[in-house]
């Protein structure tokens, strides 16, 4: 019962994701210029360890239910490049949520900071420098990340397509997410929580 | 600085001793009436008046109540880990009656200042916030006990805590007290909780928080667990890859 129920719940999301990247191909372009402006901050990657972490910040990247597997799927990664946490949906049924921090570092990026899976680039990474916050009562509102260089450029057509996906996904999207969300806020991920098991 | 204990509505904060026989007994009550679940857990408030009680050995404990219009209406007993630059705050309600005026906000933020002063006291430079646990409305069994543990998280949501993504089981009991036995809670079952962290100013500065440092202070040196406990290596199984 419990198999059969995650199996549902991929399906349905694999369909949303399916759906997600059909339809980006009609967002307008969100006018960044990632490649030209953003060396030092985007994308989590083993260089970014050696600065101070106030210096990294938008470097987590929390995928959604099911993205993970998602991913995996298309691209042939292995489940041990992603940092993962569980997602407990009832007292019998727990998922694993991907993430890419600084100790799991992003494996798409290429040497010359391309994306190697932009067709399928999870949705957090697609929606940045926008930030989705779940308020109090259960509504979005919207951040922006202040360090991306290119912020000024952003493209308000870009937002408000992209917005229009995180709605439609707002019903569907637990609660634990969105705490999970949050806790990203005050998380890299290095060093190694491996490295501080003795310390203490 | 001492703390400023005159909160929302003419509320006032009082401290508890342990040589206050009166305000034990007020704390006392107030315990079993803000949380009747937890009766069997009503003897931790009284060590926990003593500051410093040896089965808490590696603990300084705080227990205050909340008098409003000449009644008691509030409840809160929490800790400074010695042996951490954090607390823990294993309990905070409130009765009602006097909800939604703000109490929560103003005794989290005096929490954080008695946690602060514990911090140097202790030879740190300040406290970077307090754990709690948290039920998960997942686990309640009615709609009723869901919408209250609904509540509940939402409350320490809106007072700035961060759930924290490890899985958490609650032990049933500090391990070796002098005022509580396994016997006493042979029919209860340890609980899966959230386990939470309300950052203060100087802990909401902290971009990486050590979820290592979190799970050893609750479990080793509040819950007195050993190191290899089955709960312990399962809060940082997903952390340690293992």
């Amino acid at each position: 019962m419990t198999a059969e129920f995650i199996a549902q719940l991929k399906s349905e999301w694999f369909e949303r994701f399916n759906g997600i990247f059909e339809n980006s191909k009609t967002i307008p372009s969100s006018d960044l210029k990632c490649v030209e402006l953003c060396q030092e901050r985007c994308c989590p990657r083993p260089d970014l360890r050696l600065k101070p972490p106030h210096k990294v910040s938008g470097s987590i990247v929390v995928l959604l239910p099911f993205e993970m597997e998602y991913l995996m799927e298309r691209t042939g990664v292995a489940r041990d490049v992603f940092r993962r946490w569980p997602l407990a949906l009832t007292p019998d049924v727990t998922i694993e949520i991907g993430m890419f921090d600084l100790g799991k570092t992003c494996p798409f990026l290429t040497e010359n900071l391309q994306c190697s899976i932009y067709q399928f680039y999870p949705l957090d990474c697609r929606t940045y420098p926008l930030l989705p916050v779940l308020n109090y009562r259960r509504e979005l509102e919207w951040e922006l990340g202040s360090s991306c260089p290119s912020l000024a450029l952003l493209n308000p057509k870009f937002g408000e397509a992209v917005k229009l996906i995180w709605q439609e996904l707002l019903p569907v999207l637990p609660q634990a997410w969105w705490d999970l969300y949050a806790f990203a806020d005050h998380w890299k991920g290095w060093p190694d929580p491996k490295e501080n098991c003795n310390a203490s | 600085m001492p703390l400023d204990i005159n909160g929302p509505n003419g509320a006032i904060l009082h401290e508890v001793h342990a040589d206050d026989a009166h305000l034990l007994d007020v704390a006392c009550d107030l315990f079993a009436s803000i949380f009747p679940e937890d009766h069997r857990h009503l003897s931790y408030v009284r060590p926990s008046a003593l500051g410093r009680h040896p089965s808490h050995p590696n603990t300084l404990d705080h227990v205050w109540v909340v008098e409003q219009g000449g009644e008691w209406v509030g409840l809160r007993v929490f800790s400074y880990i010695l042996t951490r630059d954090f607390g823990y705050g294993a309990y905070i309600g409130f009765l009602p009656k006097v909800r939604g005026q703000g109490m929560g906000r103003w005794l989290v933020s005096l929490v954080h200042a008695q946690l602060d002063m514990d911090a140097q006291l202790f030879g740190k430079p300040g406290s970077i916030g307090f754990l709690g646990e948290v039920e998960r409305p997942i686990d309640c069994e009615t709609d009723e006990e869901r919408r209250v543990a609904e509540r509940r998280l939402q409350f320490h949501r809106r007072c700035g805590a961060i759930i924290l993504p490890v899985p958490f089981i609650e032990p049933l009991m500090i391990e070796g007290v002098d005022y509580l036995s396994p016997e006493d809670v042979r029919d209860e079952s340890p609980r899966p909780m959230y386990l939470v962290f309300n950052p203060s100013k100087r802990g909401s500065e902290i971009q990486n928080l050590n979820l290592v440092n979190f799970v050893h202070g609750i479990y080793l040196d509040v819950y007195r667990l050993p190191r290899q406990h089955e709960f312990v290596r399962h809060s940082l199984a997903y952390l340690l890859g293992e």
